[in-house]
């Protein structure tokens, strides 16, 4: 058990602690969730029959504290789409982000509806890749392109309009 | 010429539309400023190792809590030792009366 439970924390910590930043948008908490997920991990290990893959299994466990922790605390701010009823957890992944370096990621982040936060920031926490941030936040594929397709058009358009004014002025 | 579609002008990238005209230039610009943030902040971020610590730490502590009490074992082991030497105690007392009972009924 204690083999197998090595063998998890050095195959998924970072995984755990990539999806746990994502949702949660500061390190502090990932760190949190991504200790307590292992801790849950460790004592469902002897109950875990294979009914899904292990990763599906850790993952949904990663999300669902993640879940759980946003719903204790409330968010940071609101960001202007509150308004419109939407998924219980694109409401709750509704905290701003929070990260030291460099600032420009957290601003443009912050900027973006809350749904399309987390696959954003995932997307560049696993080099680029589509499945895996489709794996990870248990979205198909196709949601996950189209979340980016549409979350980046939106940054680089807002970009652009920035610096029409500053370059006419 | 009309401007293409975003997805078409990233699949272009500059060589394309882009360069003959400004706003399109802009996007695309603006398209690399985004990744390049996001690419600063986000690429190769990986646990601390305060996570696994941490995780192994509170393992151990819940561990020790869960620990099994040794006092009913020892409640268990001082029940039978009482009634073992009970019976050694009164076996031999009692004993003649049942050889009598015995040869009595044989």
């Amino acid at each position: 058990m204690e083999e197998a439970f090595e063998g998890i924390v050095r195959d998924y910590q970072d995984k755990i602690f990539r999806l746990a930043f994502s949702l949660m948008g500061e390190r502090a908490a990932a760190e949190e969730i991504a200790q307590d997920v292992l801790v849950r991990v460790w004592k469902g290990l002897p109950g875990f029959r294979g009914a899904s893959s292990l990763s599906t299994w850790i993952y949904s466990i990663t999300r669902n504290c993640c879940l759980s922790a946003l719903h204790r605390a409330p968010p940071r701010t609101v960001s202007l789409d509150d308004a419109a009823p939407r998924h219980a957890a694109e409401r709750h992944a509704a905290a701003a982000w929070s990260i030291p370096e460099p600032p420009g990621a957290a601003a443009l982040l912050n900027r973006l509806p809350a749904r399309y936060r987390a696959a954003a920031a995932l997307f560049y926490m696993e080099d680029q890749s589509y499945e895996e941030v489709s794996r990870l936040l248990d979205l198909p594929l196709g949601t996950v392109k189209t979340y980016l397709f549409q979350a980046r058009k939106m940054l680089a358009e807002e970009l652009v309009r920035e610096r029409v004014p500053k370059g006419g002025a | 010429m009309p401007c293409p579609d975003f997805e078409e002008l990233v699949r272009e990238g500059r060589a394309g539309h882009a360069a003959q005209c400004a706003e399109c230039r802009d996007l695309l610009e603006a398209l690399e400023a985004v990744n390049a943030a996001f690419d600063a902040a986000f690429r190769g971020v990986a646990a601390p190792p305060a996570v696994a610590a941490g995780a192994r730490a509170r393992i151990a502590r819940e561990s020790c809590l869960r620990r099994p009490s040794p006092v009913p074992e020892i409640l268990d082991f001082i029940g039978w030792a009482a009634t073992l030497t009970a019976a050694a105690l009164l076996l031999p007392r009692f004993l003649p009366q049942l050889e009598e009972l015995l040869a009595r009924l044989g």
